[in-house]
């Protein structure tokens, strides 16, 4: 459905999209991810026909985007990064405008009301784009993309701004859509894409780093697990304990989190599970375990893997960030767990008194 | 382009300035019309239109200063250029709402026409026709050279005083002709100059040569605009 060869955009010197070659077939969700500044939005760009390409081509079923363009355009749904609204229009004003500009064929009203319902803003339908909060915008930026149910849609970080609910029902639209339609979405959020997505590509400095299911990906980042473990006592002797204990490879203080307790974060050797080792080690010494959890893979993580070559350990302060914002963004389901498993821990807690 | 044409139409009256654009017009309009005219007892309507020209000049550039530079500050442009419409009708169809806002308060100035009638004078028919069309084709020669300086910058200012500065240039080309010595270079400037094609229009006289140049205006500053779009793509 989407094929892009070779394409390179060059800025001056600089390449912000370095010789980019992938496909997408029919029905497929696609994930884009990669930093600020990768060329994630330049991509999208070049594939919707805002901007022309250095060189390369981009075709959108069978349609080459500069060689054919009003063809190709009316397979493509685009919502870019900021959503392209008219701030003067009301919701329903303004996607009829959007009707009529992509020369959408069909009953103009039921056209409108579907994506009205996709987007879940029939409510304000009425109301003057100026007056919505950021969240609406968004919606409203992607109802217009979904008008005249194009082929393609490319969504330019689609769940940005919007609160977590939102989120989680904009996936859902997206996963729903993704029967259809193909899907090229970005995104900095890995859970997103583990959510939605068939197949990733990271791209880091316009190059591809990776591509690959979501599944494959992470396992083939996590080659060895890493725990987080909050223990409470004293810091020697907690590091002391966690090294005698069978299959752990490497343990590093991360930060004090409570008063008295630190967080370790604990690397096993492959295949070892040595949580319940871990447990009844530091329960003997009298250490309580506050909390443990898996150290989840983040994208930045993975990005580190896979473009700082192998290395693997992170700055303690920019994992902090990582973690802070990530929930920050959402409820995850692996923080999720991290709760349970807490709760469960305090459970085990209190059965061993 | 007809979408675009509605939502743009539509626009200058969804904010202040369609409002501000033609209140001031025809209050003008109105002021010359009653000062040059009702007061003094004369029947010239050449003499008012000649007046609206410069208030033409005046009012142009806050007509179309917004035209292109505000829809790419706010990255509306992404929606225009991504969407199945080629370049030359998203700028034709914004030139064509310009010109239909402009194109309305002109037709309100058909009241003052109806008046001269009504008082008895008896204007020549082919020197009103010869008015409205030398007056919208030199609004339209205009709101091309509005659009196009709107498309070099996403700031409305910059746009409005880069306008004034052409028009006003444009303004004293007939000046600057008649200080010229050379009579070769005196007519080439005196041919640049659009008060130098009214005069005609203004006295009933229909000239091919006249209507040319300002349709080549026209022409000319659409296509720079859609030229300018179009290098910014692949730029």
């Amino acid at each position: 459905m989407i094929e892009i060869k070779n394409l390179v955009k060059r800025y001056g010197n600089k390449a912000a999209v370095d010789n980019l070659s992938f496909t997408v077939p029919k029905g497929e969700i696609l994930g884009f991810l990669g930093p600020n500044g990768a060329g994630k939005t330049t991509t999208m760009n070049i594939l919707t026909g805002y901007i022309a390409s250095t060189s390369g081509t981009a075709t959108i079923a069978g349609y080459d985007i500069l060689e054919q363009p009003i063809e190709a355009k009316k397979k493509i749904g685009y919502l870019p990064e900021q959503p392209p609204l008219y701030m003067d229009m009301t919701v329903q004003e303004y996607l009829q405008f959007v009707f009529e500009l992509k020369k959408t064929s069909g009953n103009k009203r039921k056209a409108i009301d579907n994506v009205l319902e996709l987007a879940r803003i029939g409510d304000v339908k009425g109301r003057i784009i100026k007056n919505l909060s950021k969240g609406y915008r968004q919606r409203v930026g992607l109802a217009q993309a979904l008008i005249g149910s194009p082929e393609v849609l490319v969504l330019d970080e689609p769940t940005v701004g919007l609160d977590p609910k939102q989120i989680i029902e904009i996936r859902n639209v997206i996963k729903d859509l993704g029967k259809e339609h193909t899907i090229i979405l970005s995104t900095h959020i890995l859970p997103e894409v583990s959510a939605i997505c068939e197949r990733v590509i990271i791209i880091n400095k316009g190059k591809i780093a990776a591509i690959d299911t979501p599944d494959n990906l992470a396992k083939r980042m996590s080659h060895d697990s890493r725990l987080s473990v909050r223990i409470v006592g004293d810091q020697q002797q907690v590091l002391q304990t966690l090294r005698n204990v069978e299959g752990v490879k490497h343990v590093h203080t991360d930060s004090m989190k409570e008063p008295s307790a630190y967080d370790y974060i604990v690397e096993a050797e492959k295949d070892f599970d040595i949580r319940q080792p871990l447990f009844f080690a530091l329960a003997q010494g009298g250490m309580p375990i506050l909390h443990m959890k898996n150290f989840d893979m983040s994208l930045e993580d993975i990005f580190m893997q896979l473009t700082a070559d192998g290395s693997k350990a992170l700055r303690p302060e920019k994992k902090k960030a990582i973690a802070q914002e990530k929930t920050e963004l959402e409820p995850t389901e692996d923080t999720i767990d991290a709760e349970q498993a807490t709760k469960n821990g305090g459970e085990e807690d209190a059965s061993d008194l | 382009m007809l979408a675009i044409f509605k939502r743009e139409f539509k626009g200058y009256f969804t904010s202040p300035i369609g409002f501000i654009f033609v209140g001031i017009f025809l209050f003008m309009a109105g002021l010359y019309f009653y000062v040059g005219n009702l007061a003094t007892n004369s029947a010239d309507i050449g003499s008012l239109f000649r007046q609206l020209t410069f208030v033409l000049m005046f009012l142009t550039p806050i007509h179309t200063m917004r035209l292109l530079s505000e829809e790419r500050r706010a990255k509306l442009d992404q929606l225009l250029l991504t969407s199945p419409v080629s370049i030359l009708s998203i700028v034709f169809g914004k030139f064509l709402a310009a010109f239909a806002v402009l194109a309305a308060a002109a037709g309100v100035t058909v009241l003052y026409t109806i008046i001269f009638f009504a008082l008895g004078a008896h204007p020549s028919f082919a020197q009103i026709i010869g008015n409205y069309v030398g007056f919208l084709l030199m609004a339209g020669s205009f709101i091309a050279i509005g659009l196009f300086i709107s498309s070099l910058t996403v700031n409305q200012v910059v746009a409005a005083v880069v306008s004034y500065a052409t028009f006003f240039f444009l303004l004293i080309t007939g000046w600057l002709a008649s200080k010229t010595q050379d009579p070769n270079t005196a007519k080439v400037i005196e041919y640049l100059s659009p008060n130098s094609h009214y005069r005609n229009f203004s006295l009933g006289i229909f000239n091919v040569a006249d209507a040319v140049y300002y349709l080549s205006m026209i022409a000319l500053f659409v296509f720079l605009t859609v030229r300018v779009i179009e290098k910014r793509r692949w730029s």
